[in-house]
């Protein structure tokens, strides 16, 4: 069963989200801030990671920076979820190392097909392609 | 001193803060997320007399997820939104004319009235 650290602030969001990929069958770990985000991948290694941008203590981009920055992590796919729908916010969160970006609301289907060419070696979003 | 945010580059261009639409699509993002799990899980329950009322819930979210994208796309609201829109700042304007003149003619009225009005000076 493939285990997905959810880094998300708001609880709502964390538990309807956790909940949804439970169901789907993943396990599902949660860090409720950037540096908690950090620290349990570096500990438990998750196989992916769903990053929300806006977080306390240390937010979603500097979280995927130093997690893109250190080997032992480097390779642990992050996708991006936010509620700004911005294309510069998806470039932004892609410069950060982000291998994927989402958008909140968030689409079960579409958000499912993401983490599975991830977790099957899918090829990284790259910042100038066209948005999804 | 913290310098105050300044909306740069988007959200000037749509005129509201990318904040507010972060605020708006939030709690959308519940609405729409609970409602589709509890769809899910009222199918395998076999409680599908709770479907259609969560069908609502569901659609009204998702219209003004709709209107929300649409309003702040890039290239601003479709054409249907920007009648829609021009067509209710015609109706308020016209309303703020009325008010105005109504405001006016009652003013005058009282002035007219006034005993003040028809004191005789020398």
């Amino acid at each position: 069963m493939p285990k997905i650290l959810l880094v998300e602030d708001n609880e709502m969001n964390r538990d309807m989200l956790s909940r949804r990929l439970q169901r789907k069958g993943y396990e599902v770990v949660l860090a409720l801030d950037g540096q908690t985000g950090v620290e349990m991948t570096q500990n438990q290694g998750p196989d992916l990671v769903l990053m929300d941008m806006s977080l306390p203590v240390l937010d979603g981009w500097e979280a995927t920076r130093r997690l893109k920055s250190e080997a032992s992590t480097r390779h642990i796919p992050v996708i991006a979820l936010t509620a700004h729908a911005m294309s510069s916010d998806r470039e932004k969160a892609l410069e950060a190392g982000c291998d994927d970006y989402d958008t909140k609301p968030v689409e079960l289907p579409r958000l499912l097909a993401k983490i599975e060419a991830l977790l099957s070696g899918g090829k990284k979003v790259s910042a100038h392609e066209p948005m999804s | 001193v913290t310098e105050p945010q300044v909306p740069t580059g988007e959200s000037l261009r749509h005129g509201l803060p990318s904040d507010l639409i972060h605020d708006l699509r939030t709690p959308l993002n519940l609405i729409i997320g609970y409602s589709e799990m509890l769809m899910e899980q009222a199918q395998e329950q076999a409680r599908e007399d709770f479907v259609p009322d969560l069908q609502k819930v569901l659609g009204a979210g998702k219209q003004l997820l709709a209107l929300i994208q649409n309003s702040f796309h890039p290239n601003g609201p479709p054409r249907s939104l920007q009648i829609s829109l021009r067509h209710s700042k015609k109706i308020q304007n016209r309303r703020n004319r009325s008010m105005s003149w109504r405001h006016f003619r009652n003013t005058n009225r009282q002035e007219n009235q006034s005993p003040a009005r028809h004191k005789v000076t020398c």
